[in-house]
Formats: C-alpha cells, sequence, structure tokens
C-alpha cells in the first residue's frame, strides 16, 4: 500500500489537469483584447475583398489553345491570392503569441499561476492549444468560404476547380493550421526569453522576417538544401492539394511536410519549457 | 519531538554576485504562527520566494514538506497558499471568474471553485465585489483579495508576504483578526513576513529576525523576550505626579513629559499592564490610559540589529586597516 502511495507521488497523475483550463483562458483573455479583432477584420475582410476584385474575370469552363491558358492562369492566379491573403497573417500570428508569457511576467500572473501546482508544460501546451483554438476560429470559416465559393463559380473539375472533393479540404485546412501553429510555437519560444512584452513582439516580427529571408534565399539557390525553406514546401505541396497533380521525384510526400512541422513544433515547444522551467519569479 | 515543516540548511541566493540571501538557517516547526520580521531589503521575501520553489538557492539545502521546493514545486504547491508582495494584475477579469480560475489550477471542478472562491470572498470581506473587475479594485481591496486567493483549497500552509501592505487601518485589523482565527485552527502554519513589530508581535507566536540575508534569531516569542523586560509605556492618569514617584518606587524609571508618564519597566514588573491596574487602585489613582511604546521585541530587534551593525564596522575597520 505504501509503495502504491509512494508510486502515485513520483508519476504526475494529474498531469493534463490544467491544460485545458490555460487553453480556455487564453482563448477566453484574447477576446477581450483589441488585437483580436484587428486580426477578425485581417483574417476576413481582406480574403473576401480578394475574392470580390476576381469576382469579375470571366469563367471560362470550356476551350482550347488561349482560353484555357488564361483559364489556368486565372486559377493559379486565385491560388495564389488565397494564400497570400493568409501568409502574410503570419505577422498578426506573432503579435497575437509572441507575447503570451513575457506578459505573464511583465504583469506578475506567472507567478500566480506558477504558486498553484501546474507543471511548467502544461502552461506551455495550454497557452499553444489557446493560440491554436484563436487561429482556428480566425481562419478556418474564411478558408472554408473562400474555397467553396470558388468551387461554386468554377463548378467545374480541373483546371478550374480549386479543390474537389471534402479531404483534400481538411488536409489543406490541417496544412495551413499545422504551419501557423509552427509559427506560434516559435512565438511562444521568443515569449519565454523575455521578461517585457514589448521586446518580445518586436523580437518576434524580427525574427519572422530574417527567417523568411533566409529560407527564401536558400530556396533561391538551386544547388542549396532548400528542405528549410517554407516556400519550397509550399511550392511543392500546392500543386498536389489544389490540382491533383502526381508529385515530382524531387518533391516532398505531404507526411515528410507534416511530420517536419510538426516535429518543428514539438521542438520549438520543447525549448519554451526548458526556458521557463529555469526562470526564477522574482 | 519538533516536527518542522520548513528547513533551511546554510540557503544562500546571490543575484548579480550579491548576496541577497547568505547561509540562513531557519526551521519552522508545524502549526505555529511564524513571523519573518525584518527591515526592508532584510531577505524576507527572498527567503519566502526560496521556500516556495519561485527562486532556486545558489547553494544550501532547503526542504519543505520534506521535499526540495525548486525541483517539486508542483507536489509542494498543492499544500501552500500564497500572498506575494505584488497586487494582482489580472485587470479586465471579475474577481469571481478570478477566484474560480484560480481553483481550478488548484485542482478544483468548476463548480466547487465557484462555490469555494465564494465562501473565501465572503471570509475576508470581499463577497459583495465578486463581479466587479480587479482593475477597478483599490490597493486594499486588491491584498484582501490576494488573501482570499492564499486561503482558497484549505492548505496545510500559509505564506503570506507583507499581508498588510496597502491596506487602511481599518483592513489592517480585519486581516491580522482573520489570520489570527486561522491560528485557531492548529494543523495549519502560517508564516508573515512584515517589518512591522506589532503587527508581527499581534499575528505571530514564534518570530525570525532578520537582517541583511541572514537570521539574527528565531523561536517562540515569549522565549526570546524572556531575559528582556525593559518594556516602555505611555501613561496618563489625574495624578501622574504621584504615580511618577510609586513607579520609581517599584525600580522602574519614570520620567514626566507635559501630564503623561514615561515609564521604563528595566526588567522589574513582569506583566506591567496587569500589575500597573492595580497600583493604580490601591493608591487611589483614576487610570486614563496604558500605551506601550516600546515592547520588548522591540528592544530585542534593535539590539540585534545594532549589534550585527557593530559587528560589521569593526571588521570593516579592521579590513581597512591591513589594507
Amino acid at each position: 500500500m505504501s509503495q502504491l502511495t509512494a508510486l502515485k507521488e513520483k508519476l504526475p497523475l494529474d498531469y493534463g489537469r490544467s491544460i485545458p483550463i490555460i487553453m480556455a483562458e487564453t482563448f477566453h483573455a484574447f477576446r477581450k483584447e483589441k488585437r483580436f479583432y484587428i486580426s477578425i477584420i485581417y483574417y476576413i475582410a481582406f480574403p473576401l475583398l480578394l475574392l470580390l476584385m476576381s469576382a469579375g474575370a470571366p469563367v471560362i469552363n470550356t476551350g482550347t489553345g488561349i482560353a484555357i491558358y488564361y483559364a489556368q492562369l486565372n486559377t493559379s492566379l486565385q491560388v495564389k491570392v488565397l494564400f497570400l491573403s493568409f501568409f502574410p497573417g503570419q505577422i498578426f500570428l506573432v503579435i497575437l503569441s509572441s507575447d503570451q508569457v513575457a506578459s505573464e511576467v511583465e504583469n506578475d500572473t506567472l507567478s500566480l499561476v506558477m504558486g498553484k501546482p501546474v507543471y511548467h508544460s502544461e502552461m506551455i501546451i495550454g497557452k499553444f492549444m489557446g493560440l491554436l483554438s484563436i487561429l482556428a476560429v480566425l481562419q478556418v470559416p474564411t478558408l472554408l468560404v473562400v474555397y467553396y465559393s470558388n468551387l461554386a463559380r468554377y463548378k467545374a473539375e480541373f483546371p478550374y476547380a480549386l479543390v474537389s472533393s471534402l479531404d483534400e479540404v481538411i488536409a489543406m485546412l490541417f496544412l495551413v493550421i499545422a504551419i501557423q501553429g509552427m509559427i506560434l510555437a516559435l512565438s511562444l519560444m521568443i515569449s519565454s526569453i523575455f521578461d517585457r512584452s514589448l521586446y518580445a513582439i518586436l523580437t518576434g516580427i524580427l525574427g519572422l522576417f530574417i527567417v523568411s529571408s533566409v529560407s527564401d534565399g536558400i530556396a533561391a539557390n538551386p544547388d542549396a538544401a532548400n528542405y528549410l525553406s517554407l516556400s519550397y514546401y509550399l511550392d511543392a505541396i500546392l500543386p498536389v492539394f489544389f490540382f491533383n497533380l502526381e508529385k515530382l521525384d524531387s518533391q516532398p510526400s505531404v507526411l515528410a511536410l507534416f511530420l517536419v512541422i510538426l516535429g518543428t513544433t514539438a521542438g520549438f515547444l520543447t525549448i519554451s519549457v526548458a526556458l521557463i522551467r529555469r526562470r526564477e519569479l522574482f | 519531538m519538533t516536527e518542522y515543516l520548513i528547513e533551511m540548511n546554510n540557503a544562500s541566493k546571490f543575484i548579480q554576485g550579491k548576496p541577497i540571501v547568505y547561509r540562513l538557517d531557519l526551521k519552522i516547526p508545524r502549526g505555529t504562527l511564524y513571523g519573518l520580521l525584518g527591515p526592508n531589503g532584510a531577505g524576507k521575501s527572498t527567503t519566502i520566494k526560496l521556500m516556495t520553489g519561485r527562486i532556486k538557492a545558489t547553494s544550501g539545502e532547503i526542504k519543505i514538506f520534506g521535499k526540495d521546493p525548486w525541483s517539486n514545486r508542483v507536489s509542494v504547491n498543492h499544500n501552500i497558499g500564497y500572498l506575494a508582495q505584488n497586487s494582482i494584475q489580472y485587470q479586465e477579469k471579475t474577481v469571481g471568474d478570478f477566484m474560480e480560475y484560480m481553483g481550478r489550477l488548484k485542482g478544483m471542478p468548476k463548480s466547487k471553485a465557484r462555490f469555494d472562491g465564494r465562501e473565501v470572498l465572503d471570509q475576508v470581506g470581499m463577497g459583495r465585489f465578486e463581479q466587479s473587475k480587479i482593475g477597478k479594485l483599490s490597493g486594499g481591496e486588491r491584498q484582501r483579495l490576494g488573501v482570499a486567493n492564499a486561503l482558497l483549497g484549505d492548505p496545510d500552509l500559509l505564506i503570506l508576504d507583507e499581508p498588510t501592505a496597502s491596506l487602511d487601518p481599518a483592513g489592517r485589523v480585519y486581516v491580522m483578526n482573520l489570520i489570527q482565527e486561522l491560528a485557531n485552527d492548529k494543523t495549519k502554519t502560517v508564516i508573515i513576513s512584515s517589518h512591522i513589530l506589532p503587527e508581527i508581535r499581534r499575528m505571530t507566536n514564534h518570530v525570525a529576525i532578520m537582517s541583511e540575508g541572514s537570521v539574527l534569531t528565531s523561536g517562540n516569542i515569549n522565549e526570546l523576550t524572556r531575559n528582556i523586560y525593559d518594556d516602555e509605556y505611555e501613561i496618563r492618569s489625574d495624578d501622574p505626579n504621584r504615580l511618577m514617584e510609586i513607579l520609581n518606587s517599584q525600580g522602574c524609571t519614570a520620567e514626566m513629559e507635559r501630564d503623561r508618564v514615561y515609564v521604563s519597566t528595566n526588567g522589574q514588573l513582569m506583566d506591567f499592564w496587569r500589575v500597573l491596574p492595580k497600583l493604580c487602585v490601591d493608591n487611589g489613582i483614576e487610570l486614563r490610559s496604558l500605551v506601550p511604546v516600546r515592547d520588548s521585541l522591540e528592544k530585542l530587534f534593535l539590539q540585534l540589529v545594532s549589534k550585527q551593525q557593530t559587528a560589521k564596522e569593526e571588521l570593516e575597520r579592521q579590513q581597512e586597516e591591513r589594507i
């Protein structure tokens, strides 16, 4: 019996209990912030505006030669516009997330939370999940509206339809959320370093700029190991997702892409936990 | 054998090379009301943070509930209620939501967290603020909320860092009475840090006097002050001259200033506050007021601090001479 008690004490049996609480707290706290509403405007208004702008373009369902060429051009342009409307949103992700831990240190609320029986990893995972849920609320409805409105507009098969089945829509959503989740994890890591939220936000934005520049630079060099580049992955994956094209030999598989993204996210979160564990609460 | 809840052996904490707590030895018995007394900058808050695992000791050993607080922070915090010196900064949250959030982090189901939170708020006189936003509360109200947060979950150990700071006089009395009520529960250990002597005297039965990061002395207040009898009082009566003569004849040193008598007991009259009324009645003097000016604990505190200061100056002088 005493061995059982000793074992119970050793094992963190109540681990994970605080994650949904911190997740819900992160989510509800954001709803009261101005930047949340600015993000809503960006994520909803900007893609819909682009959609509206492309509404005037002629719909070409049949034809050959120059007609099909313009149809393809128009379709690929729409895909690019769609992704452009989400990926500059990375900057919003950084603004939303990079002060998560730093602001808690700044306001001395981290000390309150850590004064309760909460593991450091529960805190980080809870915050990450909370941010991810905000992201889902912001992006998923807009993505679905944009995709299905395109589908309805072109009501045709390849190359005019952007997506052709539900599983592809779900896979696309997972891809977008997973990539942006990775950026969130990176922002959380940056946030765990700083004591001041402003420094964390500025460093997050600067970090995003540097990472994008470096990865694009690597991607531009054909000899370089361009597996590091986000653009490379997107360029390689987009045709598979949107045009049902067979991937080329040199392109990474979707599974490999997911694994890379998940591994990197887990790595960033682990570093965040290590950083916050070392932190002393003065 | 005394069971110690907290044991600190030779614990030190250096921040940027400066010793904030230095070779600190402290043993806090279970079920006591323990006061950490010392001037500002004595290292009281740092000691508390070391005890609760908020900061890591540079050297030495710390045990709380028999475990190292830094590496067992989660399991240790199940049984601790902690009031920090800084006020609560969840500006946008309502008091009720805050208590529910804290209760749930403590492991309570949602309904119990809400119910217990409400109960504790009533206990500290904050029940009517349940729907108020924390950002709208005054400093004193936030302090009471901090006390309520510490009491949540009925912890075995309550650590209150300057609990009466930023409270108005009524609030101070309220919190002090609350802590004294908690003292009735002999299973609870309460640690209070303060630089205000009368408060420590009133709220606690054990004390550790700290200065410059180390404990000068510690133990039961009555035992520590057993050999210090020279309490000082201010007395008002209808015949101060005669009272002064009587007190001087009892071996005390009494002086008169305007209509008041200031008396130092010189260790001659034990329980002066009990003896004086009897003396007055026997001699037909009307006693109007008796106010302690400086009690034995304050004397002890001043003696120890001045002794430490003298030793430090002597050391510095010797070092200068060597150079």
